[in-house]
C-alpha cells in the first residue's frame, strides 16, 4: 500500500489523549510543588510549563506530519548535529557546576534531551538497512559505536543518568532487529558479572551460571572461551572502574546497595521521597495538602522527585493511574512496532518505547528507593521544556510510524 | 516488521515491560499501603514541632493568706549599638539607672560589637525610665522572676529558686512539682527550613499553672519570733539561735526562725551556711530540757511516783568515777521538785532505777534518733545510741540530756506530746494546696504517729513543768494572764576539736507551752553561745516570754474557732499586711478585671490605690495592662482598654487576623486580645512574621503565632 493512500485517521491518535492526561497530571503536580514557594522563578514554573506544552504540541504535530522517509534521509545529519551540540555543551559556561545546558539568550536548552532522538533515529536507520547482518560482530560493534560517542560526551558533562538512556537503547533495539540469542546472551552476561563483582562468592556463582548457559548454547569452544574470559575480565576491572567514579556517584550506588547509611547525603533525598509517598497512603493527602511537599521537605519536587508529589497528594490511586497511563503507552508502542511493516518505523517504535519506559522505570524506582538517584526527569510530568519537547517529538514519531506502518 | 521468531520476541518485550511495572507496583504497595504508618510517623516528626509553654509558678501563702512568694515580671535589657545615637549620653544613662560605671558602658558601646546585654531582671520602672530618657536601640525581653515580698520572713521555710524559677531550697524545692505545674505543649508546623507555618488545626495543650501552696506558718508569729530572736542574739552577742513555734494539738509549725538569716531575693549575697534551716538540719545535746522526757519514762513505767522522794546528796554526787553536781545543793526532793529545780543528781538517781532498754524505748518513742518527717529537705535524725553501745554512765548522762543529739523540731514535737495528752504528732508545714480561683482554706488535721505516754502521765508532767515556771528555774518565762508550763536548759557545747565539753560556751534553751488547760502554742527557743549570761532560765526564758506574749496577741486577733479553719473569699485580697515599718514594702498584686464593667474595674483598682487610665471608648474592659498577677508598686497605674458591649460579645464566631508586623510584642498581644485571639509568641523583639496572614478569616479563640526578632541577630550573642 502506498503511504499516500493511508488516511491520517488510521494512526494511533489515542496516544495523544493519554499523553495529554499525563501532562495535565504533571501540571497539577507542578502547581502544587510551586504553591508555597516564595521564589518568583519557581512560582512561574506552572505558566512556563504551559508555554512549553503548547510549543511541544506543535513539535509533535510536525513529527506526525513529516514523512518518515524524509526523516530517514536526514538522520545521519541529525546525528552529526547532535554530536556537535554535545561538544558545544562541554564548552558552555557551567551552571550548577555542570555543563548541561546551552544558553541562547534567555533560553537554556538541554541538548542531551534532543540528542536522544538523534541517536535513536540513527540506530534505527543503521539497523534497518538491508545489508546489516546481526550475526556479524563488525556490524554489531558499529551499532555500539553509534551509542558510545554521545554516551561518552554526556558522561563528561557529567550526567550519568541521561548517558545511561543511550545504553538502554542498544539491547532492546538489537534484540528487535533480530540479534541471535547466543549473541544477546553474550551482551547480557557482562552486566551480571559486573553486579556480582562486589563480592567473591556472588562472582563465583555468577561465573558458574554463565558457563552453564554458554555451554547450553552449543556454539563451540571459541565462543565459550571468549565469553568466559570477557566476563572474568569485567569482574576484575570493575573495582578499578569504581575508583574512577565521582564520589557522589559512588555514594549513590553504595547507599542504594544499603552498604552506606548517610541520612543527609545521597539518601536524604530518597528518604524524604519515600516518607512523602509512604505517608500519602491509599487516597493521598489531597491536592495542596501534602505536608512533605508543601513544607518543602521533599527535594527537587517539580523535577526529579515530581512523582513523590503525586504519591503524597494523590496516594496509591494516583500512582496506579500514572503507571497505567505509561503502561498503555508502552503496550501500544510495542504493538505499533509489531504491526509496522517498515523496519525503520518498527525499530524506531521500539526505541521510543525503550526511552520512555527507561525514564519512567528509573525515576520512579529512584523515588521509591530501589535504584540510585540519577536525576533524570519523569516524561511528560517533570517540569522542563527540553524534556517535554523531546518526549512530545518521540510520541509524534510513534504516531507517525503507526500512520505509515505499511510503507514509508 | 518481518523476521524470524518475531512473535516470540514481542512476547519477551511485553513480559519485560510487565515485569518492571509489577516490581514498581509491589514496591509502592509496600511503602504506601503496608508500611504507611511508619512513614506517616516520620513525616509528622519532621514537620510537627512541639513547643513548651511555660506554666506560671504557684504562689506561697502563710496560713492567713499573706503572700510569701510571688512572681514578678521583669525585663532583660540589651542594646542594639547600631541604633544608639549618642554613645556618651547612653552610657551615662546606663550607669545611672543600672549597675556599673560609665567607662564600662562606653567601652561596650564602642568596641565594635553590634549588640550587648545590659542586665537581666530589670524592674519595669527602670525600663520605663530608660525609654523616657530616649535611649535608642533598647531591646527588652519580658520574663518572670520569683520575688519574696516579705524578704527575710520565713526565708528558711520558703526557700528560694534559681533564675529559671526552679526550686532550690525550702518549700520551693520540696513542693517544686506542685508549684511549677505542668508545662503546656503547642504543636506547630515547620517547613524544611525551620520556619513556622500557619496552622489552626492542632490542639494546644494549655499549660497547667502550678498550685498555690499554703503554709502552716503564721506570718505575724513568724515575724515576732524573728524579731525577738534577732534582739536576743544581738543583746547577748550570741552566735545564733533557733525558734520553733508549733500548735501542740495539731502539729502545725506556726513559725520557724533561724539566726543568722538571709534574704531569699538575693541568696547569693549570703554565705551558703546561712541558707540552712538549722531547726531541722542541726542537732546538739539538749541538756536539761531532756529531763522531762526521761521523767515521762519513769512515771509511765511507774518506777517512782511524782511525790516520791530522792536524795540529792547536797549538790555533789560521786558515781562511776565522775562527779555530778547541782547548781544549788539539795537534800531530799520530790520528783516534782527534781524537775522544778532541774536537779542533775536527782535525775541520776532515777536513771539508776531504770532498765537501759526501757530508757531507750521511751527516748525512741518520743521521736529521738529518727526524723520527724517534716516536709522540708535536709532534716537529720539526730543521734540516739543503741543500748549495746552504752557505757555504765550513759543512762545517767541521758537523764540530764547528754549523749543524745536532738534537733529543735524533734524537741518541739516531743514536748508537744507532753502537752497534748501523750500523742507524738508529725510536724506539719503545709496547710493546703489550691488552684488560683478555688476556695482558700487552711486545713488542720493532726497526723498522730503514736501515743507515747498516757494522758495521766502527760497531765502529771504538765503539772511538773508548770511548777518549773511558777516556782522553779523558769520563772522569767511567766506570761501574765496565762498558765505556762516549760523547762529550761543550759547545755555545754561539745568542742569537737578538743574532744571535750566547753566550760565557757553553752546552748541556752527553753521550751514551753500555754495555756496548760488546752495548749495552743508551744515555743522552742535556743540561743547559741550567749555571752555574759548563759542560763536558759534567763536568756531563753525571757525570749520565750516575749514571743509568747506577741503570739498570743496575734492569735487573739484572728482566732475564731477551735479548729482554726479559715475561709477567705477569692477576691481582690492582695494587700500584704505586716507590722514592720520600713523593712517591708507594701505590695499590690494586679487583679484580673477583664470583662468587668469599667466603673467596677475602676473601683476595684481604686481600692488598691492603683490609678486607672482608660484607653478607647466603651463599657467593658477587654485588655488590662499590667496583666493580672503582676506586682505593682504603691503609686502604680493601670491602663484598661475598653470595648463596647456589642463588640465584646462575639457578634460573629469569626474575625479577621489583625496586622501586627512591626509592632512590639505587647502591642501585638493587645491587638490579638481585642479580637479574642490567643497568641503564641516566638522569639523576642518586634514582630517580623505572623501567621495566619493579616486579614485572614479566623475563628475567635483560635491561636495565632507571631514570630519576633530583635532588630539584630541574637544568635550571635549566645555566649551571653
Amino acid at each position: 500500500m502506498n503511504f499516500r493512500s493511508v488516511k491520517p485517521s488510521q494512526g494511533d491518535y489515542f496516544m495523544i489523549l493519554i499523553v495529554c492526561l499525563l501532562i495535565a497530571v504533571g501540571l497539577t503536580a507542578i502547581f502544587s510543588a510551586s504553591y508555597h514557594v516564595e521564589s518568583a522563578t519557581l512560582k512561574s514554573n506552572f505558566t512556563k510549563q504551559i508555554v512549553w506544552f503548547v510549543i511541544s504540541f506543535v513539535l509533535m504535530i510536525v513529527a506526525i506530519v513529516l514523512p518518515l522517509r524524509l526523516i530517514n534521509s536526514v538522520t545521519y545529519w541529525l546525528y552529526a548535529l547532535s554530536i556537535v551540540a554535545l561538544i558545544m555543551t562541554l564548552f558552555s559556561s557551567r551552571i550548577a557546576d555542570v555543563h548541561r545546558w546551552i544558553v541562547i539568550g534567555p533560553i537554556q536548552i538541554q541538548p542531551a534531551e534532543f540528542v536522544k532522538i538523534g541517536v535513536l533515529l540513527t540506530l534505527a536507520k543503521y539497523l534497518s538497512e538491508e545489508r546489516r547482518d546481526l550475526s556479524n560482530l563488525r556490524d554489531i560493534g558499529f551499532a555500539f559505536g553509534i551509542i558510545l560517542i554521545p554516551f561518552a560526551l554526556v558522561v563528561k558533562q557529567p550526567d550519568l543518568g541521561t548517558a545511561l538512556v543511550f545504553v538502554s537503547l542498544i539491547l532492546p533495539m538489537l534484540f528487535w532487529a533480530g540479534l541471535p540469542f547466543y549473541l544477546f546472551f553474550s551482551m547480557i552476561a557482562p552486566f551480571l558479572s559486573l553486579i556480582s563483582a562486589f563480592n567473591y562468592y556472588s562472582f563465583l556463582v555468577a561465573m558458574i551460571l554463565i558457563a552453564g548457559v554458554l555451554l547450553f548454547m552449543k556454539r563451540g569452544p571459541r565462543y565459550f572461551l571468549f565469553n568466559m574470559l570477557m566476563n572474568i575480565g569485567v569482574g576484575l576491572i570493575t573495582p578499578l572502574l569504581w575508583g574512577k567514579l565521582h564520589t557522589y556517584q559512588q555514594h549513590r550506588i553504595l547507599t542504594f546497595l544499603g552498604l552506606k547509611i548517610d541520612p543527609h547525603g545521597a539518601s536524604y533525598q530518597v528518604i524524604q521521597s519515600i516518607v512523602a509517598i509512604g505517608s500519602g497512603g491509599f487516597f493521598g493527602k489531597g491536592f495542596l495538602n501534602g505536608t512533605q511537599t508543601q513544607l518543602r521537605f521533599l527535594p527537587a519536587q517539580h523535577t526529579d522527585f515530581i512523582f513523590s508529589v503525586i504519591g503524597e497528594e494523590a496516594g496509591f490511586i494516583g500512582v496506579l493511574f500514572i503507571l497505567a497511563l505509561f503502561y498503555i503507552i508502552l503496550l501500544r508502542g510495542i504493538f505499533i512496532a509489531f504491526v509496522c511493516h517498515n523496519r525503520f518505523g518498527s525499530l524506531l517504535s521500539i526505541g521510543i518505547v525503550t526511552i520512555i519506559g527507561f525514564h519512567v522505570l528509573v525515576t520512579i524506582s529512584m523515588t521509591v528507593g530501589i535504584m540510585p538517584v540519577t536525576g533524570i526527569p519523569l516524561p511528560f510530568i517533570s517540569y522542563g521544556g527540553s524534556s517535554l519537547m523531546a518526549n512530545m517529538i518521540l510520541i509524534g514519531l510513534l504516531i507517525n510510524a503507526s500512520i505509515r506502518r505499511y510503507k514509508y | 516488521m518481518k523476521h524470524a521468531g518475531e512473535s516470540n520476541r514481542i512476547l519477551v518485550l511485553v513480559i519485560f515491560a510487565m515485569l518492571f511495572w509489577v516490581i514498581l507496583i509491589i514496591r509502592i504497595t509496600q511503602i504506601q499501603l503496608i508500611n504507611r504508618g511508619k512513614y506517616v510517623e516520620r513525616a509528622n516528626a519532621q514537620y510537627i514541632q512541639e513547643l513548651k509553654l511555660n506554666s506560671s509558678r504557684g504562689l506561697i501563702y502563710d496560713r492567713n493568706f499573706n503572700l510569701l512568694a510571688i512572681n514578678k515580671s521583669v525585663f532583660s535589657v540589651g542594646v542594639d549599638v547600631t541604633e544608639v545615637k549618642d554613645v556618651n549620653y547612653a552610657a551615662a544613662q546606663f550607669a545611672e539607672l543600672l549597675d556599673g560605671n560609665k567607662a564600662y558602658y562606653l567601652n561596650q558601646l564602642s568596641n565594635g560589637k553590634k549588640f550587648f546585654w545590659l542586665k537581666r531582671g530589670v524592674d519595669e520602672d527602670i525600663v520605663n525610665e530608660l525609654q523616657n530618657r530616649q535611649v535608642y536601640g533598647l531591646q527588652i525581653v519580658p520574663e518572670f522572676r520569683r520575688f519574696y515580698p516579705q524578704q527575710r520572713l520565713a526565708a528558711h521555710v520558703v526557700g528560694f529558686t534559681n533564675v529559671d524559677m526552679k526550686g532550690l531550697s525550702g518549700v520551693e524545692l520540696v513542693k517544686d512539682d506542685v508549684l511549677s505545674g505542668n508545662a503546656g505543649l503547642a504543636r506547630l508546623q515547620r517547613d524544611a527550613f525551620g520556619k513556622p507555618v500557619a496552622d489552626r488545626t492542632y490542639e494546644v495543650d494549655e499549660p497547667e499553672s502550678g498550685k498555690n501552696v499554703v503554709l502552716t506558718i503564721d506570718n505575724e508569729i513568724q515575724l515576732s519570733a524573728e524579731q525577738e530572736l534577732q534582739r536576743t542574739v544581738k543583746q547577748y552577742g550570741a552566735e545564733g539561735g533557733i525558734v520553733v513555734v508549733t500548735n501542740p494539738m495539731t502539729g502545725d509549725v506556726l513559725a520557724m526562725a533561724v539566726s543568722p538569716t538571709f534574704d531569699p531575693n538575693k541568696p547569693g549575697d549570703y554565705p551558703p551556711e546561712y541558707w540552712r534551716s538549722r531547726a531541722i538540719t542541726d542537732n546538739f545535746e539538749p541538756g536539761s530540757t531532756f529531763k522531762p522526757i526521761f521523767m515521762a519514762a519513769v512515771l509511765e513505767e511507774d518506777v517512782q511516783k511524782p511525790d516520791d522522794i530522792v536524795f540529792c546528796e547536797n549538790g555533789k554526787y560521786n558515781v562511776f568515777d565522775q562527779t555530778i553536781t547541782d547548781v544549788h545543793g539539795y537534800g531530799w526532793l520530790t520528783l516534782r521538785k527534781v524537775i522544778a529545780k532541774s536537779s542533775n543528781i536527782g535525775m541520776s538517781k532515777l536513771a539508776q532505777m531504770m532498765k537501759n532498754d526501757v530508757i531507750y524505748q521511751y527516748a525512741r518513742a518520743f521521736g529521738f534518733g529518727v526524723r520527724t518527717g517534716i516536709d522540708l529537705s535536709g532534716e537529720v535524725a539526730g543521734e540516739l545510741k543503741h543500748t549495746i553501745e552504752w557505757s555504765k554512765s550513759t543512762p545517767l548522762a541521758l537523764s540530764r540530756g547528754y549523749e543524745v543529739s536532738v534537733t529543735p523540731i524533734q524537741m518541739a514535737m516531743a514536748y508537744g506530746a507532753i502537752a497534748n495528752g501523750g500523742r507524738l504528732l508529725k510536724p506539719r508545714i503545709f496547710a493546703n494546696e489550691f488552684q488560683t480561683g478555688d476556695a482558700k482554706q487552711v486545713v488542720s488535721r493532726p497526723d498522730v504517729i503514736r501515743q507515747v505516754v498516757s494522758p495521766q502521765t502527760s497531765n502529771i508532767l504538765v503539772d511538773m513543768l508548770e511548777e518549773v515556771v511558777s516556782d522553779g528555774t523558769g520563772k522569767l518565762a511567766q506570761i501574765p494572764g496565762v498558765r505556762v508550763a516549760g523547762k529550761t536548759g543550759t547545755a555545754w557545747k561539745y568542742d569537737v576539736i578538743k574532744q571535750a565539753y566547753s566550760t565557757t560556751e553553752y546552748y541556752s534553751s527553753f521550751i514551753g507551752f500555754f495555756p496548760i488547760e488546752k495548749p495552743e502554742l508551744l515555743i522552742y527557743v535556743m540561743v547559741d553561745n550567749p555571752k555574759h549570761e548563759y542560763f536558759g532560765g534567763i536568756v531563753a526564758a525571757t525570749m520565750f516570754k516575749r514571743i509568747g506574749q506577741l503570739a498570743r496577741r496575734s492569735l487573739a486577733l484572728d482566732a475564731d474557732g477551735e479548729n482554726r479553719i479559715t475561709e477567705i473569699e477569692d477576691s481582690t485580697e492582695a494587700i500584704v499586711r505586716n507590722d514592720a515599718p520600713d523593712e517591708y514594702v507594701e505590695q499590690v498584686v494586679m487583679p484580673d478585671v477583664t470583662m468587668k464593667r469599667a466603673p467596677v474595674a475602676s473601683k476595684i483598682l481604686g481600692q488598691l490605690g492603683v490609678d486607672v487610665e482608660f484607653d478607647n471608648y466603651g463599657q467593658i474592659v477587654r485588655v488590662q495592662n499590667p496583666a493580672p498577677g503582676t506586682v505593682l508598686h504603691e503609686d502604680a497605674s493601670a491602663t484598661l482598654t475598653l470595648v463596647d458591649v456589642q463588640n465584646s460579645e462575639p457578634a460573629s464566631e469569626y474575625t479577621k487576623v489583625p496586622k501586627v508586623i512591626g509592632l512590639t510584642i505587647r502591642d501585638a498581644m493587645n491587638q490579638f486580645a481585642l479580637e479574642n485571639l490567643h497568641v503564641l509568641v516566638q522569639g523576642s523583639g518586634k514582630v517580623v512574621r505572623q501567621s495566619p496572614k493579616p486579614g485572614e478569616k479566623i475563628k475567635r479563640g483560635a491561636r495565632c503565632v507571631i514570630e519576633c526578632e530583635p532588630s539584630i541577630n541574637l544568635a550571635e550573642y549566645k555566649h551571653w
